[in-house]
């Protein structure tokens, strides 16, 4: 009761003494810095497409982890390895597929697209089963697809951190061959430059990101973290590496705002996350329009 | 042309001693991304240091399949590609000895890189992983694109440069590490004329510069007849048309119609006049220039 007389007039230092919100605005901070950090890449890479896959499916993984393991819920830690592995057995086939190219009898859009929303299906079917089987709802299949403040925990906290670091460590320690990656894969790799480990070695951080994430905003909407920092700060930048900065400090405010948002409107933090991203492209359009295109700048 | 549609199935290059310094080697090599239906077909080819050879063919007669083989993305399923004495897929990072120039070279729009960025990736394969390119690689890439006359330009953004200029970017990159040899896949064809005499101007300086073999994939035969040393001619298999000749509309009507065969043409004198321009350098080049004689006889 006495947390909701302090919701009822939610004052900003109201919410960060709880301890969800706190929880909320540390997983959030650190899920955009992830996302976003990556989002300069995915962009263009023209990989968008294939973090929309890889969210559908973390949705099988998680089915297939609640069905198998009987009585799990979404926060167990066996749900989220399940979900990691299958994840990264499938990044490992798009990373295959994608390297194909137009080599392959299937269009590699094709491909991810059967095999991902094929994912999706067995998951929501052996999710239907389990509740079926278990007669109870184990947990609104709308907190896997839009994410759900009250459903992290500490864990969640500690794996986003834990990539944080992966993730800053791979851009530092490769940041030339991901750069030359970007720019042409094909050529990098004429060019001497291992692209076929940095291919992977990026896919698996896809994998990664979007599986650990989609426990803060959901399924549906993390992709959209993966593109929408990248476009803003491509849209400024001249440069891969204050682009990456940018995208990084734009996805983190996005998230840490957008998860307080969701706290005092009870709305799904995805949503607002999602939106707040929207609103920042519009201004970043707008301003451009106002003060002409980017210049470059050293 | 009496002689050009003899049986063409292994036709070894003529011309050269099996000592001299061969930059690539194809040994009896074929090729089909699906069975049944041969891209290449038993391929006997051999390019020698120094030399400026002009690739032609007609559409789908195997010329990006072949540096595909030589740049090591594709293995042949019979015979072996050398290049430099080591067979092209396992070259790894010493790929960068093979300057490597894309038709395309359009650097995608808004893609965040200045020009002297783009020229200094050039460096990255020598560089290996771990290291990153300090004040003397981008000197390096300063040099190299004041070479391809893109001096002034370093802190623009890639994708802002001109057709022209993206393709002199790409070749830039391409010579920042310091490559044995230059493979340039139809690098005329976005270019109009003024364009393209710069493009031949520009590789002629570079080869006596940096001592470069060059290797050019294009439909511009009568550019390439008149700036590359030998010019040869695939379709499907190769042959070798050992003749100090200009190359002739009827030859080329043959070629462009015949499914089978290929001609290949030498200007020898070009050849010469560059070995004595270089003859310091030293790469071994008496024997093979004698051997051109003794072998001019075989066919003639």
């Amino acid at each position: 009761m006495a947390r909701r007389e302090s919701m009822a007039e939610p004052t900003f230092l109201d919410a960060l003494s709880l301890p969800m919100v706190q929880r909320g605005l540390v997983a959030g901070s650190l899920c955009g810095l992830c996302c976003a950090s990556l989002s300069p890449l995915v962009v263009l890479r023209r990989m968008a497409f294939v973090g929309d896959g890889i969210a559908h499916a973390a949705f099988g993984g998680m089915g297939i982890a609640l069905f198998f393991v009987a009585g799990s819920r979404f926060e167990d830690n066996s749900v989220r390895a399940i979900t990691i592995l299958w994840c990264l057995v499938l990044g490992f086939a798009i990373g295959k597929v994608t390297r194909r190219g137009e080599s392959g009898k299937l269009a590699e859009d094709s491909a991810i697209g059967i095999a991902f929303s094929v994912s999706m299906a067995l998951g929501a079917l052996l999710i239907m089963l389990k509740q079926q089987r278990e007669r109870t709802y184990v947990q609104p299949i709308d907190a896997l697809l839009f994410g759900n403040i009250f459903l992290l925990t500490d864990v969640d906290v500690v794996l986003l951190g834990a990539l944080t670091v992966v993730i800053l460590a791979v851009l530092a320690m490769f940041f030339k061959e991901i750069f030359f990656y970007a720019f042409d894969a094909r050529l990098a790799e004429v060019s001497g430059v291992d692209a076929r480990f940095i291919h992977y070695l990026f896919i698996m951080l896809l994998v990664l990101v979007v599986v650990i994430s989609s426990r803060v905003v959901g399924i549906v909407l993390v992709s959209a973290s993966l593109i929408i920092p990248g476009v803003i700060a491509l849209r400024l930048c001249t440069r891969l590496l204050p682009a990456i900065l940018t995208a990084s400090v734009i996805g983190s405010l996005s998230f840490f705002f957008g998860m307080y948002l969701s706290h005092l409107w009870r709305v799904s933090p995805g949503s607002a996350v999602i939106l707040l991203q929207f609103v920042c492209l519009l201004a970043v359009k707008l301003l451009l329009l106002i003060r002409g295109p980017k210049v470059a700048a050293h | 042309m009496s002689d050009a549609p003899v049986a063409v199935s292994s036709p070894t290059a003529p011309v050269h001693a099996a000592d001299a310094p061969s930059v690539i080697e194809l040994k009896n090599v074929s090729f089909a991304y699906a069975p049944g239906t041969p891209v290449l077909q038993n391929v006997n080819f051999r390019v020698w240091e120094g030399e400026f050879l002009g690739l032609i063919g007609p559409n789908g007669g195997g010329k990006s399949t072949l540096l595909k083989l030589v740049l090591g993305l594709l293995s042949p399923q019979e015979g072996e590609v050398l290049v430099l004495g080591r067979k092209a897929e396992t070259l790894g990072k010493d790929r960068a000895l093979l300057g490597y120039v894309p038709q395309d070279t359009t650097v995608r729009r808004q893609f965040p890189a200045t020009v002297l960025d783009v020229a200094v990736m050039g460096t990255y394969a020598r560089l290996g992983l771990f290291r990153r390119p300090g004040e003397k690689e981008r000197t390096a890439a300063r040099e190299a694109l004041k070479h391809v006359g893109l001096e002034g330009l370093e802190t623009r953004q890639a994708a802002n440069l001109s057709g022209g200029q993206q393709q002199r970017l790409s070749i830039a990159r391409a010579l920042v590490a310091e490559p044995r040899l230059l493979l340039l896949d139809e690098p005329t064809s976005g270019l109009d004329t003024g364009g393209q005499a710069q493009l031949f101007a520009l590789l002629d300086d570079l080869r006596k510069h940096y001592k470069l073999t060059v290797v050019m994939v294009s439909h511009d035969v009568t550019a390439l007849a008149h700036y590359a040393d030998q010019l040869a001619c695939l379709s499907r298999t190769l042959h070798w048309h050992d003749r100090s000749e200009l190359i002739s509309e009827a030859v080329l009507r043959k070629v462009y119609a015949c499914e089978l065969d290929a001609f290949f043409i030498q200007h020898r004198e070009h050849l010469k006049e560059f070995h004595a321009d270089n003859a310091p350098a030293g790469h071994a080049h008496g024997p093979h220039c004698e051997h051109d004689h003794g072998a001019t006889g075989k066919h003639g």
